[in-house]
């Protein structure tokens, strides 16, 4: 009795108790799959970027891009300025060009979001979004909830209010995700998105892993001429 | 007395002749007859064979035929090996030969050379069949120099279509294979053939010592461009049963920049056209019989790997985080132990030496600086390495759990190696047995002398009343 005790108590720690929120495993007909791509998106943004870039995402993640990629981030989880947190909260909710200057005005180089639809990851960045459009309206009154609530729920599928579907945080999350499975349905969600077939302006892709949990944008470099409207 | 002192004068005189007219027979009496050249492009780690039949024209007896490279190949130059040829046809055999890079005074154009040195000498009017190789490492440019994830990789490969070399060549040919048949361009050096992944230059006749015509191949090779810039690996060696090696790499795609974006769904959707000349795994050769092999890089470890074992070898085949494109970089490490009964040996004066393989486990990877640490156990004394190629030796001491004067560490450096520098080295060293008792003795009199404390401590009456 007392080894079997051992043996299974090894099992409980092993299979229950060791979940680290980083590396993410399931199981299935063939065996365990394993979904690193935190540490993938972290080792790629070590190695392949520019020592001094900076890096923007939302304030979860910014200790493990500090401690694992050696990135310099906006906001990390012990980040007590709440307007700062707003800046990059309104910037998320923003259509494509406002969120573009805020973050070239904080000198950011690359944005990060998790994106969990392809693989029913359910932590993402979609899913905490109404706590960027809520911090970032509570500073900045233009950003009101009521334009992304439809019947008073966050919608991404046909029936997204178009501040919705215009919003940075959507189009980073489903830059050609269409072109996965051809209808561009989130596992997540449960519904096919809204907005399926759209180009990015402002933001370029430069980093997707392997499963699609991490998204990487770079942001593009402003023109050289600007053509003014008559 | 006179007929002997006469006599050692018209000695010394005609050595003295013989050895001018041999510092004179170099270039100018030896002639090359036919040479066949065949240049591998398939990887980029370019393989040379040339096969040379050299005839002695001159009066007096030839030792060592000069190879010449021009000197911007020369720093590329990775391995130089030459045989000579015995027999014929079903019973041919080589002779290893050893070459040495030589200085020759006046080498026109800055040329560097190679000595090999023959087994018999050269007689006049004899002529020998050589076989040399060699090999060129960051000798193809990539151009376009960024390329699009849904490019392809091209090329240039500049050579010449006639063989360089300080003798007269009455005859040559010169085939050079690409891995496909895309060539985007090449020189035209008539007559100049070029077949499916085949480009044949010559035959050209008659050509005089140190011609040259210099070509230009633009081809495409999306074959992965795997360079490691440095790697470290630690032997450490312990008497206790087992040999532990640890390697640290830091590995990059050298081929064509990646410009632009990268798209997860075109890489995964379209992976014929897109992402040609990345690559994503890349196999090890390990030793067989290893044991306890972990990959991991400064993040924790790296999950995606499969180690396959059988009775002659391992092979570990890797898939680092994210799949490498042009200048992506990836760093890791990986540690495996192996049992010293494989590795460690006694040699006939009593010393003990250990044969391990020089090199880079990873399969056709070049490795731009290899540092081989061999950490010898604690009490070894007058150690040496025996390696047979050139590399630069020193000793270091390190520190680990229970040291007292520290190991000896022999660390051996090389640049430029390619998978031809996998084979044996053996490092000696002097051990007296009894110096495998000092860990053990030193344990078991620390917690002796521990509890002798306790005892005394307890026993003893300090107390100052009675």
């Amino acid at each position: 009795l007392g080894a079997f005790y051992v043996v299974h108590c090894v099992w409980a720690a092993a299979e229950a108790y060791s979940a680290p929120s980083i590396v993410l495993t399931s199981h299935s007909h063939d065996g365990l799959h394993v979904f690193d791509d935190f540490r993938e998106a972290y080792a790629w943004l070590r190695h392949n970027t520019e020592v001094d870039d900076k890096v923007a995402s939302w304030w979860d993640y910014g200790y493990q891009t500090t401690a694992m990629a050696n990135r310099t981030v906006i906001v990390d989880n012990n980040t007590w300025n709440n307007t700062h947190i707003a800046t990059v909260g309104t910037a998320m909710s923003s259509p494509e060009k406002a969120a573009w200057e805020i973050f070239n005005s904080l000198d950011v180089k690359y944005v990060l979001v998790v994106f969990g639809g392809l693989v029913g990851y359910p932590s993402d960045d979609i899913n905490k979004f109404l706590w960027m459009v809520r911090i970032g309206g509570g500073v900045f009154p233009h950003i009101r909830e009521p334009d992304y609530l439809r019947d008073g729920q966050y919608r991404i599928d046909s029936q997204a209010t178009p501040t919705m579907l215009n919003c940075l945080m959507y189009k980073l999350s489903y830059f050609r995700f269409v072109e996965t499975d051809g209808k561009g349905f989130d596992r997540v969600r449960r519904t096919e998105i809204g907005k399926k077939y759209f180009k990015l302006t402002h933001f370029e892709e430069v980093f997707t892993t392997h499963h699609w949990m991490v998204r990487i944008y770079k942001l593009k470099p402003p023109k050289n001429r600007i053509r003014v409207k008559k | 007395m006179a007929a002997p002192l006469r006599f050692r004068l018209a000695l010394v005189f005609s050595v003295f002749a013989l050895l001018s007219l041999l510092a004179r027979s170099s270039s100018q009496d030896l002639q090359i007859a036919n040479a066949e050249r065949r240049i591998d492009l398939t990887s980029h780690i370019i393989k040379v064979f040339l096969t040379l039949k050299v005839e002695n024209t001159g009066a007096s007896p030839a030792s060592e035929i000069l190879l010449a490279f021009p000197p911007t190949q020369v720093d590329h130059l990775a391995v130089v090996k030459a045989a000579a040829t015995v027999g014929k046809r079903k019973k041919k055999t080589y002779q290893p030969l050893d070459v040495n890079p030589s200085e020759q005074p006046d080498s026109p154009n800055g040329t560097k050379y190679f000595s090999v040195s023959l087994l018999k000498p050269l007689g006049k009017g004899e002529s020998v069949t050589l076989e040399v190789f060699y090999i060129l490492t960051h000798s193809l440019e990539p151009f376009p120099v960024e390329i699009s994830q849904s490019e392809s990789q091209l090329v240039y490969y500049r050579d010449s279509a006639i063989i360089l070399s300080p003798y007269a060549i009455k005859q040559q040919t010169t085939y050079i294979k690409t891995p496909g048949t895309k060539v985007e361009s090449y020189t035209r050096v008539d007559p100049t053939i070029h077949a499916g992944k085949e480009l044949k230059y010559g035959p050209y006749d008659e050509q005089p010592p140190y011609s040259y015509s210099p070509i230009v191949i633009h081809f495409e090779n999306n074959n992965p461009f795997a360079v490691v810039e440095e790697l470290v690996r630690e032997v450490e060696i312990s008497h206790w049963g087992s040999i532990q090696i640890t390697e640290h790499y830091k590995l990059v795609h050298a081929g064509a920049r990646h410009k632009g974006i990268f798209s997860r769904v075109e890489y995964q959707s379209r992976p014929s056209i897109s992402g040609v000349s990345s690559f994503k795994h890349i196999l090890a050769r390990l030793p067989p019989r290893v044991h306890s092999v972990y990959y991991r890089d400064e993040i924790g470890n790296i999950s995606s790997s499969h180690l396959r074992t059988d009775s002659r070898k391992s092979e570990l085949e890797i898939e680092p985080r994210y799949p490498l494109f042009g200048g992506w970089k990836a760093t890791f490490v990986i540690g495996y132990g192996v049992p010293l009964e494989d590795f460690l040996f006694e040699s006939s004066d009593g010393r003990r030496y250990l044969n391990f393989t020089f090199g880079c486990p990873l399969v056709e990877t070049v490795v731009d600086k290899l540092t081989v640490k061999v950490v010898l156990p604690e009490g070894s004394k007058e150690p040496s390495a025996v390696v047979p190629f050139p590399v630069d030796q020193h000793l270091e001491t390190s520190y680990s759990y229970l040291d007292v004067v520290g190991r000896t560490v022999v660390v051996l450096e090389k640049k430029n190696v390619v998978p031809e520098h996998s084979i044996p080295f053996q490092v000696y060293y002097n051990f007296n047995p009894i110096f495998m008792l000092a860990e053990p003795f030193m344990l078991a009199s620390v917690f002796f002398f521990f509890f002798m404390a306790c005892v005394a401590y307890l026993h003893i009456d300090l107390s100052i009343r009675k």
